[in-house]
């Protein structure tokens, strides 16, 4: 399969997910780039143990979580002087949700739910974003994440026990 | 009770997911990555480049070594042939 192929069949895949880790337009097309020109440059290196899909799952979710990284110290380092951590987090966060899959109804609720997904250790949180989002099964989950389908499955259990705990949190309870 | 609803409610916030609809990448993504990864090979240096120019670097760094060794090795024997010289005439006009 040449670079072409690879990119047309798997571009809506990268887009999607980077979208679901940023939850922004511009953010999401970064990655995009990223992980394509990492593909591009990587693609002979290529092991064909594992399928081409669960190669590109990875590599998306690695480039994504590196993304989120690097952004979060670039604004820590410019904004702790001027003004509170948690206040600007909050700020930013609002300001930056551009999901262009999210309806105009829905945005707030789902901007909400993101935040509190968005405080989840990258484990769990690559766990709901692949199993409620990308509609994966626990195997696939368990193959791209390179765990067993049980230690996927506790992931999944905890991931949610703490996703109830913030968002009541957040609500005041 | 209290677990089941709880539950729910966790299900109710995770099933909102499901709303998000797929979208596709943006067009004249691709011409930006070929254009990106051809910059990126025009930049990059080669690797046989940088060997030959540490190679380099390291060999002026010996013969600059060497250099200053000998000449400081010139110098203590220039040094050592005065200081005899002193010596003996010391020695010559103490015996006398």
């Amino acid at each position: 399969m040449n670079f072409e192929n690879i990119y047309f069949e798997y571009k809506d895949l990268v887009y999607n997910l980077a979208l679901s880790y940023v939850q922004n337009e511009q953010d999401a097309q970064e990655i995009t780039q990223d992980v394509f020109l990492k593909i591009h440059k990587k693609r002979n290196s290529f092991n064909e143990k594992s399928s081409l899909k669960t190669w590109i799952y990875r590599i998306s979710i690695n480039t994504s979580l590196d993304f989120i990284k690097a952004k979060k110290r670039n604004k820590r380092g410019f904004f702790l002087t001027a003004i509170r951590l948690d206040d600007y987090n909050k700020y930013s966060y609002i300001a930056d949700f551009n999901h262009p899959g999210v309806q105009l109804e829905d945005k707030e609720s789902i901007a909400q739910l993101f935040e509190t997904i968005n405080k989840l250790p990258n484990e769990q949180k690559t766990v709901i974003l692949l199993l409620r989002l990308e509609n994966l099964s626990q195997a696939e989950t368990s193959k791209i994440m390179g765990k067993s389908v049980k230690a996927i499955e506790s992931l999944y259990q905890r991931a949610k026990s703490n996703l109830s705990r913030l968002i009541k949190q957040s609500e005041g309870l | 009770m209290k677990n089941k609803t709880s539950n729910n409610a966790e299900m109710n916030d995770l099933k909102l997911l499901g709303k998000i609809q797929r979208v596709s990448a943006p067009k004249g993504l691709y011409s930006t990555i070929l254009k990106k990864s051809e910059d990126r090979i025009k930049n990059n240096i080669s690797m046989n480049w940088v060997r030959s120019t540490a190679a380099f670097i390291f060999i002026l760094i010996a013969l600059e070594t060497y250099a200053i060794i000998s000449n400081l090795n010139n110098a203590i024997t220039n040094f050592n042939t005065i200081e005899s010289l002193i010596y003996i005439d010391k020695n010559v006009l103490y015996n006398d």
